[in-house]
């Protein structure tokens, strides 16, 4: 009887815990989703009620902001005038797809090469190297942004998108996470592979970049996060607005429209989402993959 | 690294990766679609433009104007002023023959008013009678005035002699007086120290002196006194001559003024035309008395014509005197014609235009038909000419223009709009010459718009 009660006090408190664990994970969730919820709300109100609610910040007068999760008058004005009246939107929007498409798309040939490189084969200098691609990963921006300029000029690449893909193409970071990857790959399994004559070519593309897929996918989805949001370098280096990305749109927007700055960042978040969708649990394994020594 | 186990759990992993797969595509697909829409939208609302740049040029004007053949001399057909009209046969424009008859005076106003001065002329010729009879007897006494007037005359100058004549014996006996006391004093005859005997002696001859000078004047006085009387007697005379000449003169001219209304009278009150013509201006009223003026105006026939045109205020800037206008008329005989005419005389008119009279001698042409003037004049060269559309705005509220610039925007290099204000310098039907420092000769200057523009509005520029 007694182990009985034992059994079921255990169950009992080992529910009380979940419990209490699921209520702490998800009001995390909902706290985290806030400014989200925030978005959606604000992109369904309409201007006069947007006005109401943000009078005080409008209108710098003292008080609080009046804030409602389902709008009094809910409406979709905005979605509509951004989809079908505002053709600036499309186009930056179509800039952004551009822009991060042939980044990763060059990451994948430029970062990917390296990584296996870091990886797999042993030269002079290889720490040296690795551990200035740690130091350029680790460099804000603004440290690095006049060199580039500079050099950018020289090649008369400023106001064009190579300004802007280039140096991202570049960039250090995916070969940092790509590296780990690689480096747990069992170095058995590669030998084995050249003593079955398989060339380095081979090797990389038939046992490489297939055993380091999820690595990989996951430095892509978080490249593709970084540089869909990317502000800094389109800022710097391109003057002409036709070639901004959407992220330099939406400060664009004036205070007074906040119901449609809402339904543009709404609609950027989306591309982000589906994203996140597709590609979820690739990240996930491929973020762990990363951060366990092999 | 941690295996995913192979079972349905990740068979349903694999088909929500393809749902996300699709969604996304779909997503992609429809932000295509919008991206067309909102395109054509936005394209669609659009004002549509064409543009110019400005031009060097000269402007024409071109004055035209139509005018009205009239005639060249004009020829009046008068009536003594006061005479009733009983009848008019002709009016503005009417054509008449020498003889026919063109209006009537009322005969029986015509008889009254010839024997009111017949009336009148009597009473002048026996007021005349009268005083031609009272100018005779006038005319005695006044001899008779004459003739006493000189007699007081002569009397007065004899009357004033004998008055001279006394005082100088006076005075003559006073001075002798006192020359013999004098030579009594030298003699020694009379002492020395009588003083008071010698000045009353001076003073003697001082006051016949005196006294034959008061006579002298005297007579003068008379003698001018006399002469006015003569003088007056003699001027009556003349003044009523004078008087007698008028009344004369009058009956003479009223007599002549009944000799034509009786002649018009025997015509029972009808004039005639003299020649032939035709009415130009016609002044009567039925019922009513002449005036002063001509009855009738006209011009012959065959007489000289002239072109009669008016041009307007803003016509008239272009027009001066010596300019050479092209004249389009038509000819009696059919055809039509078109010679070179100079314009030697402008009039100016109150409203500021003005009006020519151009001879058109030579030309067989009909009174009262219009015909056409027209001139071309070129200005000096405008360096900036724009076409007379782009131009907006008013003299009051100011000229401008719309010109685009391009911008370079979201959607790539746009047309925007901007209102510049100008200068009108001239302008004719289609070009208008412009002063302003916003516009150079690349300058793209908005000709048309399909919609309502303001500043900073987008464009399309069609080409």
């Amino acid at each position: 009887m007694n182990r009985v009660y034992k059994m079921t006090g255990r169950r009992f408190s080992e529910k009380c815990k979940s419990s209490v664990l699921l209520i702490i994970v998800v009001g995390t969730g909902i706290l985290f989703c806030l400014p989200v919820l925030v978005l959606l709300a604000g992109s369904l109100a309409d201007e006069v009620e947007w006005t109401q609610r943000m009078e005080a910040v409008i209108r710098n007068n003292s008080g609080y902001i009046i804030w409602k999760w389902i709008p009094d008058y809910p409406t979709g004005e905005h979605y509509r005038r951004l989809l079908f009246y505002t053709p600036q939107f499309l186009a930056l929007f179509w800039n952004s797809i551009k822009i991060v498409s042939c980044i990763l798309i060059g990451q994948l040939l430029i970062a990917v090469p390296s990584a296996w490189a870091f990886a797999v084969y042993e030269f002079r200098g290889k720490r040296k190297l690795f551990s200035l691609y740690i130091i350029l990963m680790l460099l804000p921006f603004q440290v690095t942004m006049l060199s580039k300029y500079l050099v950018l000029s020289d090649f008369n690449l400023l106001d064009t998108h190579l300004a802007v893909i280039l140096p991202a193409v570049f960039s250090t970071f995916p070969v940092f996470l790509i590296y780990r990857s690689f480096a747990d790959i069992p170095r058995e399994l590669l030998e084995a592979a050249r003593i079955d004559g398989a060339g380095e070519v081979r090797l990389f593309m038939q046992v490489g970049i297939p055993l380091s897929g999820n690595g990989i996918l996951a430095a892509m989805v978080l490249g593709f996060l970084e540089y869909w949001n990317m502000m800094e370098e389109p800022m710097a280096f391109l003057k002409d607005k036709s070639l901004w990305p959407l992220s330099l749109y939406l400060p664009e927007i004036s205070v007074e429209q906040a119901g449609f700055a809402s339904a543009a960042s709404m609609l950027a978040l989306i591309v982000s989402l589906f994203i996140f969708a597709i590609f979820k649990d690739t990240l996930a394994s491929g973020i762990i993959s990363s951060g366990i020594k092999g | 690294m941690k295996q995913i186990p192979d079972t349905e759990m990740k068979v349903k992993m694999k088909d929500k990766r393809n749902m996300a797969i699709a969604g996304f595509c779909i997503f992609l697909v429809f932000m295509v679609v919008c991206t067309l829409i909102s395109k054509a939208i936005y394209t669609s609302g659009l004002p549509r433009v064409t543009t110019s740049q400005p031009q060097k040029k000269n402007l024409g004007h071109e004055v035209s104007t139509k005018g009205l053949v009239v005639q060249g001399q004009e020829f009046g057909i008068y009536a003594k002023a006061g005479l009733r009209v009983a009848t008019i046969t002709v009016y503005d424009g009417d054509s008449f023959e020498e003889g026919d008859a063109l209006f009537r005076i009322d005969p029986d106003d015509l008889k009254s008013i010839i024997e009111e001065k017949e009336l009148h002329l009597n009473k002048l010729k026996n007021q005349q009678k009268a005083g031609s009879y009272e100018s005779a007897d006038n005319k005695q006494k006044q001899g008779t005035d004459i003739a006493r007037a000189k007699e007081d005359y002569d009397q007065a100058i004899r009357d004033a002699d004998l008055a001279v004549n006394r005082k100088r014996q006076l005075l003559s006996q006073a001075e002798k007086e006192l020359e013999e006391y004098k030579k009594s004093v030298k003699n020694g005859t009379v002492s020395d120290g009588d003083a008071s005997a010698i000045t009353s002696l001076n003073q003697a001859v001082t006051e016949a002196k005196q006294a034959v000078e008061d006579a002298l004047l005297a007579k003068e006085a008379a003698q001018r006194l006399a002469g006015r009387n003569i003088q007056d007697a003699e001027q009556t005379d003349s003044n009523y001559s004078a008087n007698l000449e008028d009344n004369r003169l009058d009956a003479a001219y009223l007599q002549k003024e009944i000799d034509s209304l009786k002649e018009l009278l025997s015509a029972d009150g009808w004039v005639y035309a003299g020649e032939a013509g035709i009415v130009t201006s016609q002044k009567l009223a039925v019922g009513e008395r002449t005036g002063d003026h001509a009855a009738i105006l006209y011009a012959l026939d065959d007489g000289q014509r002239i072109l009669e045109a008016t041009f307007t205020k803003e016509q008239a800037e272009y027009i001066a005197a010596g300019d050479k206008m092209t004249l389009d008329i038509r000819l009696k005989s059919g055809g039509s014609t078109k010679e070179e005419v100079v314009v030697s005389y402008l009039e100016n008119l109150d409203d500021g235009g003005l009006k020519t009279r151009i001879s058109l001698e030579g030309l067989d042409v009909s009174l009262g038909q219009t015909a056409s003037l027209r001139m071309v004049k070129q200005t000096e060269a405008y360096a900036t000419c724009i076409s007379i559309g782009s131009l907006l705005g008013s003299q009051m509220e100011g000229y401008y223009v719309y010109t685009v610039e391009e911008y370079e925007g979201i959607l790539g290099t746009e047309w925007r709009v901007r209102k510049i204000p100008v200068i009108l310098l001239d302008k004719n039907a289609s070009y208008a010459a412009i002063e302003s420092a916003g516009v150079t000769e690349n300058t793209q200057i908005i000709q048309s718009n399909d919609k309502e523009l303001q500043e900073g509005d987008v464009v399309r520029v069609l080409p």
